[in-house]
């Protein structure tokens, strides 16, 4: 049976862990949601053409260009049918004192910073979806997102640091 | 932000998704069918597109799967290009896919959306030109299965309403021997000076379907006998390249000759890669 939304209206969206109540439109995108509703202003407009990467977030783990994707299909309902699990979104507030955002700021991997929220959340999703990535693999993902600084020798540092750490980290107990 | 309103409809079936498309077209709210919405979103940002409803297509099952059974592998057309890459279940479509837009942008297109879409490239019907594809349609007259080169001749033939489930190739085209290279001009992503899918089929036979040299994709039977007649690589490749288009696209990328000469160097290449020359 489909669902279906029209017009202006309240819905529960999962983000950083929490169900938040948001006010949307079925055309907004989740990037305007996240700042202008929610006032989670690190994810970043740029292109909002999906070329830039500065909005990137995570879903269910995987990095996504949050100005590409409308916001209504997060929505649950206030009732969710038995077993349904919600998508979550995560987004640079979420993080707080990672081995992503240390080895950023030990490689100097950034240089105004505007870009550096969605480089976090891209490096972040490589750490936990491919901690093995060869070099290639690591250039590959990080094409996704561009730095007009062009601090890109420092990001690739960063972020093959983060990997280093995360095949030497202790197996959890 | 997007200017413009519509209402948003996610249906679970095929069936209901075209019911729901012709009753909203009957009601003149333009719909659209979504599935990645990587095109619906940034042009109607732009006021390129302005649909009056946006029928989502990620909740029919059917569309979301990759599935080898009765000795065919099944792509549904709302897979993410990212999956068709990770799985890899076709090397093929794997390489070509991994080479359209950039990593994070490949969890968003699907592959119907690839092939349906405005932009002309549509990278990833070049391998199923070469595969003895079937395409699945759903419409108003119900569904129906046809040979992908009937459906596709550089952009997908479709009446108002239908909407494409899946594609389906044999299990043995997975494993046919094949050579894929894209040529970009400004950057590693980027839209295509040349791309090229080629295989060997198991007679021998060079079949190649290209993008970027004309406004749409093609292929071409008379290019592929030429590469696959007798004689050394270079005198092959001479020999197609007469039998390629008088007019080759001229923009940004390059000019028609560089194309050309890009293309020599791909199918010579093709050639050594997959014979072993």
């Amino acid at each position: 049976m489909a669902t279906s939304h029209t017009g202006r209206a309240e819905h529960l969206i999962t983000v950083n862990g929490e169900q938040r109540r948001v006010t949307l439109r079925p055309a907004d995108t989740l990037l305007y949601i996240l700042r202008d509703e929610l006032g989670l202003t690190g994810a970043k407009p740029g292109c909002e053409n999906g070329d830039c990467g500065a909005c990137t977030v995570l879903v269910d783990g995987v990095p996504m260009k949050s100005c590409l994707l409308l916001a209504i299909e997060f929505a649950t309902p206030e009732e969710p049918a038995a077993g349904a699990v919600p998508r979550h979104i995560e987004t640079v507030e979420s993080l707080d004192e990672t081995e992503v955002q240390r080895q950023f700021l030990d490689h100097w991997a950034f240089q105004c910073g505007y870009c550096t929220s969605g480089f976090l959340m891209l490096a972040e999703g490589l750490r936990r979806q491919r901690p093995g990535a060869s070099p290639g693999e690591v250039v590959d993902w990080l094409r996704s997102n561009i730095c007009r600084c062009t601090s890109y020798a420092e990001i690739i540092q960063a972020v093959r640091g983060t990997l280093e750490r995360e095949r030497s980290a202790p197996p959890p107990v | 932000m997007i200017p413009i309103d519509f209402s948003y409809w996610r249906p679970t079936s095929a069936e209901e998704a075209v019911a729901l498309y012709q009753r909203l077209a009957a009601d003149r709210q333009e719909p659209a069918y979504c599935a990645g919405g990587t095109e619906i979103v940034t042009r109607a940002r732009l006021g390129q597109l302005a649909p009056g409803a946006v029928i989502d297509l990620k909740a029919i099952p059917e569309m979301c799967r990759v599935a080898c059974e009765g000795g065919r592998w099944h792509f549904g057309a709302a897979v993410p290009l990212a999956q068709l890459v990770d799985d890899e279940p076709w090397p093929l479509l794997a390489r070509i896919a991994e080479r359209v837009a950039d990593h994070t942008s490949r969890a968003h297109i699907t592959l119907g959306g690839n092939l349906a879409g405005a932009i002309q490239y549509r990278e990833a019907a070049l391998p199923f030109w070469l595969a003895d594809a079937e395409i699945t349609v759903a419409g108003p007259h119900g569904r129906h299965t046809a040979p992908f080169a009937q459906r596709f001749g550089g952009a997908l033939s479709l009446d108002p309403g239908e909407l494409v489930l899946d594609l389906s190739i044999p299990e043995s085209a997975t494993r046919f021997p094949s050579y894929a290279q894209k040529a970009t001009r400004l950057d590693y992503v980027d839209y295509p000076l040349v791309t090229v899918a080629a295989v060997q089929s198991p007679g021998g036979h060079l079949r190649v379907a290209w993008s970027g040299l004309l406004p749409e994709p093609f292929r071409s039977d008379a290019l592929d006998a030429a590469l696959s007649a007798a004689g050394t690589p270079a005198a092959r490749v001479a020999r197609a390249l007469g039998e390629l288009p008088s007019t080759l696209v001229e923009d940004l990328h390059g000019t028609a000759d560089y194309r050309r000469f890009v293309c020599e160097q791909i199918l010579s290449d093709a050639i050594a890669d997959l014979e072993g020359t």
